[in-house]
């Protein structure tokens, strides 16, 4: 039951990034092509995850597609039309949720907000309507040091959005949250996609349930290996997974599907090859 | 009772902290355990009824307030100048170009002022301006390597963040190495404050036209009135301790988030 859809343009796209970190192949020719998931009479932008067992390059390969570190050969692009990715041009919510500690609340959204050149009042109506939106009303004039490990994940996510354009990139974003944290993670990244037509969220994780939940598309990253079963080192993205095809895309309660947890234990087989 | 007797066990547990009143009557206990070492201890040392006569003595007629003032501008001033020189070149090792002059610097701190005193001497007209020169080489020198090591000791995720919210590599600078580590630096001054007050004494030793406590301190101990040196030398420690603790205070109004994460506030 496929639900009508299209894909439109390619508005990422990663050609050939080779990454060797001393004397050791990470990443080998990662291409991946992301397209803009148009469907009939709806806005909805789109979720892709990157998946792969600890060790595997997710971090590294984030932080490229972030602008953050520069691949031994290849290119990322994206943003229609396709240009080099520049740092600062995707919102980059890195593992470790980094914040200004010496900013309150307040002071990391308005710093953020700057950024993006629109008037002083209206830098602070938009920042309150962030902290409404990720329900950090009553925290606003608190540091990070007094804010738990999910709101501190919102102000990181709302600081980001602040100051890119409908790109946002997550590393992790479910680790270290219980499972009520991280249904409310997986709603508030399908509200944000819907925001717009445009919006990409891209989530690295090695939570293949969470992921597959509210991704569109499933990219898995591993290595090869050779005839005689030894690993050849450097990752590239082994399977692609077309959830929308499956009738697994943008789905209330999938988790409780049976061809969901087939999915999801067919990814599970996979990490053990990879 | 028996509330106090479990207070005071867990103040031999680690990582714990106990009531205030225990804490009082903790640091009360140690005060008449060190008297009592005082008293006890070789007779030459002077005990504090002969100190404070002293003090009181010194206050009158030997213008104890006045070289304090003398020696406390000195202070301020030789800080003044360090800590400006010193942040200046340790935020410019941002700048590769900077960086072989601030290693050079923070390298001085194994120079032995006893050496540089003579060469200070024929750099400067001499006087105020040799003990001001003197102070500021000497804390410099340590202060740069504080600071140095604090820039180091920040983690590639705190320049990327920045970095990710379009900030420019200046930009990254100003938020994240200068107002990110404000707090760090009211540490780095509060350490050579110390240092500067220390120095101060010897460097006013060097140099006695201008007076001060340190020069005082010289005098009382070329005639050995030994109470009168105790006193001084509790009047220096008591002026230290204070400014440590103003310095403390105004790093806690400034830096309100600095203290937050802390085990023991
Ligand atoms: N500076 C470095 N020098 C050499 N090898 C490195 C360096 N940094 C990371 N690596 C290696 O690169 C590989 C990929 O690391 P990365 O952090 O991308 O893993 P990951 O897939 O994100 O894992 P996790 O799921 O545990 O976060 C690891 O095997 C790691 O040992
Ligand atoms: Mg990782």
């Amino acid at each position: 039951m496929a639900l009508t859809h299209e894909f439109k343009n390619t508005i990422l796209k990663v050609e050939n990034v080779s990454l060797n970190l001393g004397g050791n192949q990470i990443l080998r020719d990662v291409n991946v092509d992301i397209r803009d998931v148009v469907r009939p009479g709806m806005s909805q932008g789109q979720i892709v995850g990157f998946l792969g067992p600890s060790g595997i390059g997710k971090t590294k390969f984030f932080e490229i597609l972030a602008g953050l570190l520069k691949p031994d050969s290849g290119q990322v692009l994206l943003g229609d039309p396709l240009t080099p990715v520049k740092v600062g041009r995707v919102g980059v919510v890195q593992q470790s949720y980094p914040l200004f500690s010496h900013r309150t609340v307040m002071g990391n959204l308005m710093v953020a907000a700057a950024r993006k050149g629109m008037p002083a009042n209206e830098q602070k109506a938009k920042c309150e309507e962030m902290l409404a939106h990720f329900g950090l009303q009553g925290h606003a004039n608190k540091f990070p040091a007094e804010l738990s490990g999910g709101q501190r994940q919102r102000v990181a996510i709302a600081q980001q959005l602040l100051c890119s354009d409908h790109f946002l990139l997550l590393d992790e974003p479910f680790s270290g949250l219980d499972i009520i944290m991280i249904e409310k993670v997986c709603e508030l990244l399908r509200s944000i996609a819907a925001l717009h037509e445009h919006n990409t969220i891209i989530v690295v994780s090695h939570d293949i349930e969470s992921t597959a939940s509210i991704a569109d598309t499933l990219w898995v990253m591993g290595r090869d290996r050779d005839d005689k079963g030894e690993i050849i080192p450097g990752s590239r993205i082994k399977y692609t997974y077309n959830l929308i095809e499956r009738g697994l895309a943008w789905q209330e309660n999938v988790m409780g599907r049976r061809d969901f947890h087939e999915l999801v234990d067919e990814v599970r087989g996979l990490f053990k090859t990879l | 009772m028996s509330n106090y007797l479990q207070d005071f066990i867990r103040a031999f547990k680690p990582n714990t902290s106990v009531s205030k009143m225990t804490m009082a009557i903790i640091i009360v206990v140690q005060v008449i355990i060190a008297m009592f070492a005082w008293y006890s201890s070789s007779e030459i040392l002077p005990r504090p009824p002969e100190i404070l006569s002293a003090f009181s003595r010194l206050l009158k007629g030997g213008d104890l307030i006045r070289e304090l003032f003398t020696s406390m501008g000195l202070c301020l001033q030789a800080m003044g100048l360090s800590i400006l020189i010193s942040l200046a070149l340790s935020y410019l090792t941002v700048l590769p170009f900077f960086r072989p002059t601030a290693f050079i610097v923070s390298k001085g701190r194994f120079l032995t002022l006893v050496g540089l005193s003579f060469v200070f001497t024929l750099l400067t007209s001499g006087g105020h301006s040799l003990k001001v020169s003197l102070m500021v080489f000497g804390i410099t020198v340590f202060f740069v390597t504080s600071a140095i090591a604090m820039i180091q000791a920040i983690p590639k995720t705190e320049f990327n963040h920045a970095r990710t919210l379009g900030m420019s590599e200046w930009q990254t600078v100003w938020e994240v190495i200068i107002l990110g580590r404000l707090h760090e630096v009211f540490e780095i001054i509060r350490q050579n404050f110390a240092i500067s007050w220390m120095m101060l004494t010897m460097v006013e030793g060097i140099s006695r036209a201008e007076g001060g406590v340190g020069a005082m301190l010289l005098n009382q101990n070329k005639h050995l009135h030994l109470d009168a040196v105790f006193a001084i030398q509790i009047l220096i420690l008591l002026v230290g301790i204070g400014m440590d603790y103003l310095i403390g205070v105004i790093k806690n109004i400034i830096c309100p988030y600095a203290s937050l994460s802390l085990e023991r506030r």
